[in-house]
């Protein structure tokens, strides 16, 4: 009889840990896109993206306003979403970052920084500083993966971000676009020499890397609140994924992103969840004094 | 080569003058501007001046603070939310538990707190360069308030509240604005006076050196980490008296008011936008800035939605893009060697 119940303990202690350890995965999925975006626009033209979080935030609203107004599904609208962002990330680079990225460091960083502070001020000031959620859209309701029960929407939004880095992991390694990308990532003088055209390709990077976090933005908005100040959660942890991960390392980024998410939920379930923040900075603080260039580096 | 050929055909005499009519026309603008300041209560007695005044000295002189590391060094901090905080809780804890005046436990014990936490930090972080420095910094804020949030002994997150005593200078607290006026108006003057006294001295050439670049100055043989921790220690003591000030003002603290990225952001773009690696700068773009913030808060009523960090942002891409080196530029010709002046 003891020892009956000793096992179920066992077996719930046992759930408990795949639940989360799947979990942190699927969260660590979405970082991971974001994270993805960030280092791709870091290794091609040495510019850390502040804005990222709040590209996030618009792909949030979007997809939040195509259910809301037009009854378009969030993974429905996920593509327009995707293109949107891609337009506005490609803009942003012709209107803004071109102008400073032959400037000094500090000028990259305090662009994006003030584009960041104008983007979530400027949907704080639209859209108001309410919490929103999306209910009853396709993704939702719970199902059962290898015994552990899970929200069909994290699901989704994991599978998804993880299935869309591979694709631009395929595109950067597979296509002709993609090998000039990394062409410029690798040294941007010698790829102007080889006739690429390095503006252009840095123009499309961060279009691609803020398409990258409108995709995750639109695959969390079926679970996640929907507010201005989100975004700054995500480009954190983003960072912290990008650094783990190496900077410019697009797979580092990946795996990155994965070890956070796990991080996190682990931290949040056996230490404590107000503390989650303060292990997973530990943890930056710990890659970056000591492995700079990730851990993933030899 | 062609700047070189310029100035050996022009005498020497013409552009020293010139300087030198230029500096005693800014220091008249300056003397008749204090003067100002200083009898503008006595003129103006209307309390959401006074505040919005009091708010635009508070920052004048914090932006001075993170100008001696984020202006001259270079090094572009957006966690000197961790010092304004750590002056503020000295301050009242200080004065809580064992009675210490606020001119001494936030101005001095809260001070040598910073600037040793500064120490601390800038020890490993000043490793760092660039991005890499600026992100570490963000994450050492939000650490910091997590923590403080949780720090049961320093209120947690309900926060410090300083008990009401009326008016007495003593324990800094007064019910009039003014007399916060005039000490948010000598903190100024102060951080002010010591960013000038840095910027004409040995250190202020070394930082600035070391901004422009790190490896050349090493290489003359200047002890460039040595030198950004004694400007982060500066910089950080001014910070904490900063936040001491702001405690007193408020008479309530809690880490979501004191330990926030929005002041970090708030501290550095006063200095961005004013004009980085100069001594008035800070106090010209926290007039703008801050006054605009107060002024479109009280406009849009209440909740202000954002509004003055939306126009931050926007003025701090205009900033960046058109006029680097800030609005205090205006007018001023380029650098005489012709360079671009760096952020």
């Amino acid at each position: 009889m003891r020892r009956s119940q000793g096992t179920g303990k066992e077996v719930a202690r046992l759930n408990l840990l795949a639940e989360t350890l799947l979990g942190g995965v699927l969260v660590g999925a979405i970082y991971s896109l974001v994270a993805a975006g960030l280092s791709l626009i870091r290794g091609v033209m040495g510019l850390v993206n502040f804005a990222q979080g709040e590209f996030m935030v618009l792909g949030m609203y979007l997809s939040y306003w195509a259910y809301t107004l037009w009854g378009v599904d969030p993974l429905v609208s996920l593509l327009a979403v995707a293109l949107v962002l891609f337009a506005v990330g490609f803009l942003v680079y012709q209107i803004l970052i071109e102008r400073v990225i032959v400037g000094p460091p500090i000028a990259q960083i305090l662009a994006t920084f003030g584009l960041s502070i104008f983007l979530a001020n400027l949907a704080l000031f639209v859209w108001g500083p309410e919490y929103r959620a999306i209910s009853g859209s396709m993704a939702s309701g719970t199902t059962t993966l290898l015994g552990v029960p899970l929200s069909v929407a994290k699901l989704i939004a994991g599978l998804g971000s993880a299935l869309v880095c591979a694709l631009l992991y395929a595109f950067l390694k597979y296509t002709r676009f993609g090998k000039a990308v990394q062409a410029t990532s690798m040294n941007r003088t010698s790829a102007t020499l080889m006739g690429i055209n390095t503006n252009r390709i840095n123009a499309v990077t961060f279009g691609i890397g803020a398409a990258c976090a409108g995709i995750a933005g639109a695959l969390i908005s079926n679970f996640y609140y929907v507010y201005p100040g989100v975004g700054s959660v995500f480009i954190n942890m983003a960072f912290v994924a990008m650094i783990i991960g190496g900077v410019g390392n697009v797979v580092g980024a990946f795996f990155g992103g994965l070890i956070i998410g796990v991080i996190e939920l682990l931290a949040s379930v056996y230490v404590d969840p107000v503390l989650k923040y303060p292990i997973i900075f530990g943890i930056y603080f710990l890659v970056i004094f000591c492995k700079p260039k990730g851990v993933f580096v030899r | 080569m062609v700047a070189n050929h310029s100035t050996n055909q022009t005498p020497m005499e013409p552009p020293v003058s010139r300087l030198t009519g230029y500096r005693w026309r800014i220091v008249g603008v300056i003397l008749l501007l204090c003067l100002g300041l200083v009898l503008a209560p006595a003129i103006i007695n209307n309390m959401f001046f006074l505040h919005v005044m009091i708010m635009v000295f508070l920052f004048g002189g914090l932006g001075e603070a993170w100008n001696v590391i984020g202006g001259y060094a270079g090094q572009v901090s957006l966690g000197h939310t961790i010092f304004f905080g750590i002056g503020a809780y000295s301050s009242v804890m200080c004065f809580k538990l064992w009675g210490i005046t606020p001119w001494i436990g936030g101005l001095i014990i809260g001070g040598a707190i910073a600037a040793l936490v500064a120490a601390l930090i800038g020890l490993p972080s000043f490793r760092l360069t660039g991005i890499f420095f600026t992100i570490t910094s963000i994450a050492l804020g939000e650490t910091a308030r997590i923590l403080f949030l949780n720090w049961k002994w320093v209120g947690g997150s309900i926060g410090l509240e300083l008990p009401i005593l009326g008016t007495s200078w003593a324990a800094m607290q007064f019910r009039s604005k003014v007399p916060y006026y005039y000490i948010t108006l000598g903190f100024t003057v102060f951080s002010a006076l010591v960013v000038y006294i840095l910027s004409r001295c040995r250190i202020g050439y070394y930082l600035r050196s070391l901004k422009e670049d790190e490896e050349a100055a090493r290489s003359l043989g200047i002890d460039t980490r040595r030198y950004k921790l004694i400007a982060v220690m500066i910089s950080a003591y001014l910070t904490a008296m900063g936040g001491a000030l702001y405690a007193q003002y408020l008479r309530y603290i809690d880490p979501n008011v004191v330990i926030s990225y929005s002041i970090s952001i708030r501290i550095c773009l006063v200095v961005i936008c004013g004009g980085v690696a100069t001594v008035l700068g800070p106090v010209l773009g926290s007039a703008l800035l801050i006054s605009l913030a107060e002024y479109s808060r009280a406009l849009m009523g209440g909740g202000g939605r954002g509004v003055d960090l939306l126009v931050y942002g926007l003025l701090l891409m205009i900033v960046v893009v058109f006029k680097p080196g800030g609005i205090i530029r205006i007018g001023q010709k380029r650098t005489p060697t012709g360079k671009r002046v760096s952020v």
